[in-house]
């Protein structure tokens, strides 16, 4: 736990470095950033915050791929600013619907939460796919 | 920009040797040569990006390998024509990148900053689109998005690598006042590649012109008596018309 708030927060620095380099490597270079250095960050940062949170709840399927593209559509927006946090929040919700789904009330049976997130996240990421070829995210 | 016995190419292999030259400030200076000759070998090894294999350029007395990527920003801004930016940022964001290098690590605005981001873009007359996503605009408007970022960035040196490709006329001597502005009325020092020969012999203050056996850099009018242009493209096609400052095709159908 302790691990993964202290990831999240070394996170908020890379904001900066991911927001120049989605202008590309050689304009991020231009714009001071050292393009190697971010990266290494970014992988560790993200390897991190994947482990820690698959060693606390469990693996979960489909919604880390899912949420971030969703947000960019929600939000209209590609600036990381707004992409982290907002990222974090709606996983969390979409988290805790599925998890509402799975134990529905007046019910006794208890779905694996796997099948919700699933149910819901692989139709997402194969419109993305598909959208993708089209519109050149 | 000082280039003193500047070599410049890969590993072992020299493309350009030689230069040396100085690029001033208040100036609009243009590369021209034909495809392969080294343009943009020698405009990466201007910002930085590439090693120089012999010799050295230098900012203010200070050499390009001791500044740090942070400190460059400030000196030097570089628009390239790669296209490899994200399409789904918006006018605005685009142009605010350019003061990346002077915000702190969340990279928050101050009211200085917004007024230059406002100037940059009253200045390129894009402030009407500045909430569109840039797959919306035309590329000529996407251009002066791009220039209108390295204005933002605020640097005494502006690189352009082939600015006027995908751009028909009528921008393309748009571009070339837009940057003759910024070098005589702001005195900044423009260096930019180009294949647009006619257009930088008119507008540009010195030229570069990459030979095969050796560079000239002059005034194009210099350059125009010294008959470097008759050079630069084997005359069997092309040939350089001294009087009208063209080029004219030869009967290639005899």
């Amino acid at each position: 736990m302790g691990i993964s708030i202290l990831s999240f927060t070394v996170g908020l620095t890379l904001i900066k470095p991911l927001n120049a380099l989605l202008l590309g490597e050689s304009n991020a270079r231009n714009l001071g950033v050292s393009v190697k250095n971010s990266r290494i960050l970014i992988i560790i940062i993200t390897g991190l915050l994947a482990g820690t949170s698959t060693a606390i709840v469990g693996p979960i399927a489909f919604l880390g791929l899912a949420i971030p593209h969703l947000c960019r559509l929600w939000f209209n927006t590609v600036d990381h600013k707004i992409l982290y946090p907002a990222s974090l929040i709606s996983g969390t919700l979409f988290m805790l619907i599925c998890d509402t789904i799975s134990q529905l009330p007046y019910s006794s049976a208890v779905l694996p939460i796997n099948a919700i997130t699933s149910i819901i996240g692989a139709p997402i990421v194969i419109w993305l796919l598909i959208r993708k070829k089209k519109m050149h995210f | 920009m000082k280039l003193e016995n500047l070599h410049i190419g890969y590993d072992n292999f020299t493309v350009v040797r030689n230069l040396n030259l100085e690029f001033k400030l208040g100036s609009l200076h243009t590369i021209v040569g034909i495809n392969g000759i080294g343009k943009s070998t020698l405009i990466k090894t201007i910002c930085g990006e590439l090693q120089s294999i012999e010799g050295s350029v230098s900012i203010e007395g200070e050499f390009i390998e001791n500044i740090s990527f942070k400190e460059l920003a400030k000196h030097i801004s570089v628009v390239h024509t790669s296209r490899e930016e994200n399409k789904f940022l918006s006018v605005y964001e685009l142009v605010q990148m350019g003061r990346y290098p002077y915000l702190n690590w969340i990279g928050k605005l101050t009211e200085n900053d917004k007024q230059i981001i406002d100037q940059a873009l009253a200045l390129f007359e894009i402030t009407e689109f500045k909430n569109q996503k840039c797959f919306e605009l035309s590329d000529g408007q996407y251009q002066k998005v791009l220039i209108a970022r390295a204005f933002a960035q605020d640097t005494p040196y502006i690189i352009l690598d082939e600015p006027s490709t995908h751009l028909d006329l009528y921008h393309k001597i748009n571009l070339f006042k837009i940057l003759s502005n910024l070098a005589h009325n702001y005195n900044k020092c423009i260096i930019l590649s180009t294949h647009e020969i006619e257009r930088a012999i008119e507008l540009s203050d010195q030229m570069l012109v990459l030979l095969k056996d050796e560079p000239y850099f002059d005034t194009p009018q210099n350059l125009i008596d010294k008959e470097v242009f008759q050079r630069i493209f084997p005359s069997e096609m092309v040939n350089f018309n001294p009087h009208s400052k063209s080029f004219v095709l030869k009967d290639i159908h005899p």
